[in-house]
């Protein structure tokens, strides 16, 4: 184990994937937004971007949109687990599915089948009327994309809440109880405080996806005349003139907030709960209403409208058997068409991000199980991606990968893109690839090595194949979440190379609406099996 | 399962790797209609054999690209949707110079604006308002009169850092009006005028009836909209709407200028002019005719732009609408 | 405790002293000058040890006492920091050299206290590992008796999955014999099962010593274990091997009270010594200058006596004592008494005793330490 070069090599790897993939695109911004005249571009940066108005009201935007994000998805998330904690209902997997299923679509998604379900001519004023306009006001707003925001995260508020309920002990409250407080005494004094780091750690993560959002903004916001950082900084990067200055200052704020509210969370989650305490409940119907409530808003309407336009002939003639129509598919698997040019090239894109990523993930991870203070270095560094917004970056990897002194300008190639899932991706598969590596942690891989077995045999016969599961859940969720990105593919797309989320916003901003949705239904569909098969695979063992 | 992945990931990155300019292909960047952009690589792949690889977006966008690789550019041939966006491109990185006098001598008069590159093809634009909000669209005789109480909330443009045309308007316009034009623009934003994108994404509104108007709607867009049966209608002002040329150019760093010029010369062939027909623009060509679905253009009345002297001021008046009308 | 050695043991040990006797120096293991510390704590202390081949070695120590870090740092799951370590006479790490073979080149066998099995290789791939890793010749012949001595035989193709625990136990010690190793290393190998299991286990490694006479080196906290299998016994406190010997003698002369603890019943008393010359010290006991057998470390001052039960024998007018508890241990009583000026002791009786009893020491049973 000691004497071979391997684990020197794997550190070696390590920082190597990280510089490039996190530091190098990072740095580029900071240098861009603190000395842009250093950077070639005679422009003012950061001093500069601080004194326009519309960065303060990007902020603003972004601020408020993150919070109220953060409020609507733990109020909604933890509002469902302490129902279904409380009164589990009948077929609860069933249920459980369903709660989770609207992370499944990409938050830009569900934001365009919203403003198309409530935009004047939309589905609900074709079947309810007039009534609707005030909700379509509504959506058109920083609470209205909130909203959405939130339909999106509930999910993931819903996990972490419910796992911290579960595993909540239950004598504390009665100890509570039994020395004389209320109810609400032990709610306030003895629940809320053990709940408190969960609530916490959830409310960070959501203010952190909400602060960060490009796609519901860019969808929605534009019509609402909205601005937050994510789009001002798109704007800045790819709407002539340009300025990179104030796109890396923007990014530079944004990236700010963001780490600022991921390391509170990383603080935060470190609060370990006791064991679960799994107390059988008994099932019962009181919960059905708000969870089947929030299954009509969450999965029914948005995966319906998707499904309805993409087999519609025009969106404002309504649901009529006339109107219906397989045209739109046919049009997107006809050979050589844009729609399945699109499709491949994702493909491609993602399966290649998929095994590159899961590569670099189990390097990374391979070098972090190395005690010391430089891997603590390390650890942060892999972790970071998790807090950078995508558009920060596509902005850092423009700068990077266009740079004049770069020899190697990725820029402008496919590659770019798969170097962008990579960054936006990594914690993802560093995440399992660890998972993967623990399963043959403990002494199994240390009895190889007692019993006569070298690195690289210890590594094929012993590490991978138990690492295996978990290293195909990590490839079907980069590559689910290649599919999905839309942000740095919005932003690094080479020409010719369209791929599906660009696709679709393009379609929905200014094509045929139809064909984007059945891209939508598509695209969705694919990133379904792969995420169903990843846990197939994970659940095997 | 790695072991198997890493050779095709291998394979796949050494493939991705390999110049993106091998022999035989060219860049087109190009700003909407992406149909006609497709259309003209299909055509050139077709009757050439040479590859188009294509980039389309609003003409912000790509102008936006191009200056940014500016020191490492990509493109071989650009098409822009407004005649001052090429010539502000053109002071700002090399262009070649190509106006064959065979090609030139076909073209329509009213579309051959002094520059370096030649139009291949033109569009106007217009007051685009919903029948169904809009009653009497003919009583909007100019282009001031989307302003009153009445036209509070029902209002859209597309915006001029993304559309070609609109920031053509918008030049052409504050020249012939001055700070009249910079009140009215004013006035629009107080009435809650919204401007959420290039053309297709400031039409929707009005398309589907949220909003009642759409001040400077490009032609192709609108006819395109109105062909489908939407309850849409152009109204030309009185006193005079503008002509915008659209300049197809070549980049002096072109990869391969015979292919890039062979390409232009197919866009200005009859057969490259009759797809700018069928994408709704008006041809360049003389000699070929412009959709039917257009409006009689003799009984336009055109304002005359000097777009050599407005596309000097094309940065100015930008920064200005961007800063005072659109807050940024 | 002693009572319950094996015959069988007390016979291999004696071979094994007329080995090191006719000076057959060949050692399965050689330790010297070691010391460990994580992060400033010191963890083993100038640790020096001499297993001898062919002998079954147990290792004693509570938790926290060192000992599973030794294992690993003969293992070379863990980096060498100070001293030397010598396998089958080979150095296999030198701290000051800074020299450390990997453990597949050390050639060991090792039994994991969690067993370590791999739960995607079947029984006959995990004895076949050793093997194969060493790029040995694999005779199905000679793993085919392995499993039938296992008491595994028809569960070849099974995974650890589909093994009950003790059959997994037993898989795990398989694997570490089966590339017949130069030292066998054991540690905890029986904590993590039941008490009947743990006699069987027990039993079992006990006659496959007998059978095999490989080099072991068995790492545990229960006394009992380590008297019933060890042929040499260590024990650790707070990284220091305090004694390392045949057990008889840890019996015998512990080292320190808490050896004399850890090896069974036995009574301290504080006395003062007069005089020691090495092997024998004159201790004040009751009013009377005593010889008894003493550690070569006792010097004059303050010492302990230590009083195996059979230490204090029956007479008619020796020590008043008042008896505390009494059980029946063996074919006779344990009976504990409260002696004034020295506490609580534990004697033999052959019968059930009456309240009250008067003792005499037994002065060749007692031993001094510091």
């Amino acid at each position: 184990m000691h004497r071979t070069g391997l684990p020197r090599l794997l550190g070696l790897g390590a920082w190597i994937i990280l510089l490039i993939l996190v530091a190098a695109p990072l740095l580029q911004i900071v240098v861009m937004a603190l000395w842009p005249a250093h950077a070639g571009v005679g422009a003012s940066g950061l001093g500069g971007a601080l004194r326009t108005p519309d960065f303060w009201s990007a902020l603003q935007g972004t601020l408020t949109l993150a919070f109220l994000t953060m409020v609507f998805s733990v109020g909604l998330g933890g509002g469902l687990a302490s129902l279904v904690v409380e009164r589990p209902l009948p077929a609860q997997w069933l249920w459980e599915a369903l709660l989770l299923a609207p992370f499944l679509l990409p938050p830009y998604l569900t934001g365009i089948s919203w403003s198309l379900a409530l935009q004047p001519g939309g589905y609900c004023s074709q079947f309810v009327g007039a009534a609707c306009a005030p909700l379509g006001r509504a959506l058109y707003s920083l609470p209205g994309m909130a909203w959405v925001m939130a339909l999106h995260l509930a999910p993931l508020t819903y996990l972490m809440l419910r796992a911290a309920l579960l595993q909540r002990a239950f004598t504390p409250a009665l100890a509570a109880r039994v020395h004389g407080a209320g109810r609400l005494r032990t709610l306030i004094l003895i629940e809320l405080p053990s709940l408190a780091p969960a609530i916490g750690a959830a409310a960070l993560l959501t203010f952190l996806a909400g602060s960060e959002e490009y796609g519901v903004p860019a969808v929605i916001g534009s019509y609402a005349g909205i601005n937050v950082l994510a789009t001002s900084v798109e704007g800045a990067v790819s709407v002539w003139p340009i300025d990179l200055p104030k796109a890396a200052s923007l990014g530079l704020m944004l990236c700010l907030l963001a780490v600022l509210a991921w390391l509170t969370y990383r603080w935060l989650a470190t609060f370990d709960g006791d064991a679960p305490h799994r107390q059988a409940r008994q099932s019962g119907w009181s919960a059905f209403l708000p969870v089947f409530a929030f299954v009509i808003l969450a999965d029914v309407v948005p995966i319906g409208v998707i499904v309805a336009t993409s087999l519609m002939r025009a969106v404002t003639n309504g649901l009529a058997e006339a109107n219906l129509t397989w045209s739109h598919y046919i049009t997107l698997f006809t050979q050589g068409s844009d729609g399945l040019q699109a499709f491949t090239n994702s493909l491609w894109l993602s399966l290649v991000t998929a095994a590159v990523t899961v590569a670099a993930g189990l390097i990374v991870a391979a070098a972090l199980r190395r005690p010391g203070s430089r891997s603590r270095g390390l650890d942060l560094m892999a972790t970071l991606p998790t807090a950078l917004p995508g558009v920060v970056v596509a902005v850092g990897l423009v700068l990077f990968w266009n740079a004049r002194w770069n020899p190697v300008t990725l820029y402008g190639t496919p590659l770019i893109l798969v170097v962008s899932y990579m960054t936006v991706t990594f914690p993802y598969a560093l995440r399992y690839a660890q998972i993967g590596l623990a399963a043959s942690g403990g002494n199994l891989n240390a009895a190889g090595a007692v019993h006569g077995a070298g690195p690289l045999r210890r590594l094929v016969t012993v590490t991978l194949p138990l690492a295996a599961p978990a290293l195909a859940g990590a490839a079907s969720v980069v590559f689910a979440l290649s599919m999905r990105e839309l942000v740095t593919s919005v932003m690094l797309q080479p020409p010719g190379t369209e791929v599906v989320s660009t696709y679709v916003m393009n379609q929905f901003l200014q094509g045929d609406v139809g064909d984007g949705m059945a891209m939508a239904v598509v695209g969705v569909f694919s990133s379904a099996i792969m995420l169903g098969l990843a846990r197939l695979a994970i659940g095997r063992r | 399962m790695l072991k198997r992945f890493l050779p095709v990931a291998t394979a796949m990155l050494v493939a991705f790797s390999l110049p993106a300019h091998a022999a035989q292909t060219l860049v087109l960047y190009s700003s909407g209609p992406g149909s006609l952009a497709k259309a003209l690589a299909k055509g050139f792949e077709h009757s050439t054999g040479t590859k188009v690889e294509l980039y389309t977006a609003s003409t912000g966008k790509v102008v936006a690209r191009l200056s940014a690789e500016k020191g490492n550019p990509k493109a071989d041939v650009v098409i822009l949707a407004n005649w001052t966006a090429g010539l502000a491109l053109a002071d700002q990185q090399p262009v070649e110079t190509f106006r064959p006098e065979d090609i030139v001598k076909t073209l329509r008069p009213s579309l051959d604006a002094a520059g370096p590159f030649l139009p291949i093809g033109g569009d106007t634009v217009s007051i685009l308002v919903n029948t169904k909000k809009v009653s009497d669209p003919s009583s909007l005789t100019d282009w001031f009169a989307l302003n009153g109480k009445a036209w509070d909330d029902r209002v859209t443009m597309p915006n001029p850092l993304l559309s070609g045309t609109a920031s053509d308007f918008v030049l052409a316009f504050q020249a012939e009006y001055g700070q009249r034009a910079w009140d009215y623009f004013n006035a629009l934003k107080a009435e809650g005028t919204i401007w959420p994108g290039p053309n297709a994404a400031a039409l929707r509104p009005v398309e589907l009836g949220a909003r009642s108007a759409m001040l400077s709607a490009v032609g192709h867009t609108s006819l395109k909209a109105k062909a489908k049966g939407n309850a849409l209608d152009l109204v030309f002002p009185k006193t005079g709407t503008v002509l915008i040329p659209r300049p197809i150019f070549i980049l002096k760093s072109a990869h391969n200028m015979d292919a890039a010029k062979a390409f232009v010369r197919y866009s200005m062939s009859p057969a490259g002019q009759k797809l700018v027909s069928k994408a709704l623009l008006i041809p360049a060509a003389a000699s070929v005719e412009p959709a039917k679905i257009w409006p009689d253009l003799s009984s336009v009345k055109f304002i005359h732009a000097d777009w050599t002297k407005l596309a000097g001021e094309r940065a100015k008046v930008l920064a200005k609408f961007r800063k005072d009308v659109l807050g940024q | 405790m002693l009572s319950d050695l094996d015959p069988s043991l007390a016979e291999a040990e004696t071979l094994a002293t007329l080995r090191d006797d006719a000076g057959a120096k060949s050692a399965a293991l050689r330790i010297r000058g070691l010391g460990h510390s994580y992060e400033q704590t010191p963890v083993l202390r100038d640790l020096t040890l001499h297993l001898p081949e062919g002998e079954y070695c147990c290792l004693l120590g509570d938790s926290g006492s060192g000992k599973t870090t030794l294992l690993k740092l003969i293992a070379g799951i863990e980096r060498l920091q100070r001293g030397c370590i010598e396998i089958g006479g080979l150095t296999v790490a030198d701290g000051r050299a800074g020299r450390s073979l990997p453990p597949e080149a050390r050639h060991l066998g090792m039994v994991f206290q969690d067993q370590a099995l791999w739960p995607h290789l079947s029984l006959q791939a995990h004895l076949e590992f050793p093997l194969r890793a060493r790029r040995q010749t694999v005779d199905q012949k000679d793993l085919a008796m392995l499993i039938e001595r296992m008491g595994l035989a028809g569960l070849e193709a099974r995974k650890p999955g589909a093994l009950s625990g003790g059959q997994r136990q037993r898989v795990g010690l398989a694997r570490a014999l089966a590339g017949n190793p130069k030292l066998l290393l054991l540690d905890e190998p029986l904590s993590a099962v039941d008490t009947a299991m743990r006699n069987e286990l027990r039993g079992y490694l006990h006659q496959l010593f007998r059978e095999l006479r490989f080099s072991a080196l068995h790492v545990t906290h229960d006394p009992e274990e380590a008297f019933q299998l060890g042929t040499r016994i260590g024990v650790l406190e707070m990284g220091r091997l305090v004694q390392w010997d045949r057990p008889e003698t840890l019996y015998r002369q512990p080292a320190t009270r808490n050896v004399a603890r850890l090896t069974g019943p036995c009574g301290i008393v504080g006395v003062d010594c007069v005089e020691s010359d090495g092997r024998e010290a004159n201790i004040r006991w009751m009013d009377q200058v005593v010889r008894v057998p003493a550690h070569p470390d006792v010097r004059p001052g303050a010492c302990s006596l230590l009083l195996r039960p059979d230490a204090l024998a029956p007479s008619c007018d020796g020590l008043n004592a008042a008896v505390t508890s009494a059980r029946f241990h063996g074919d006779r009583w344990l009976v504990e008494v409260a002696v004034e000026q020295a506490g609580l002791l534990p004697v033999f009786l052959n019968q059930p005793p009456s309240d009250q009893l008067s003792l005499r020491l037994v002065r060749e049973s007692a031993w001094a330490i510091p």
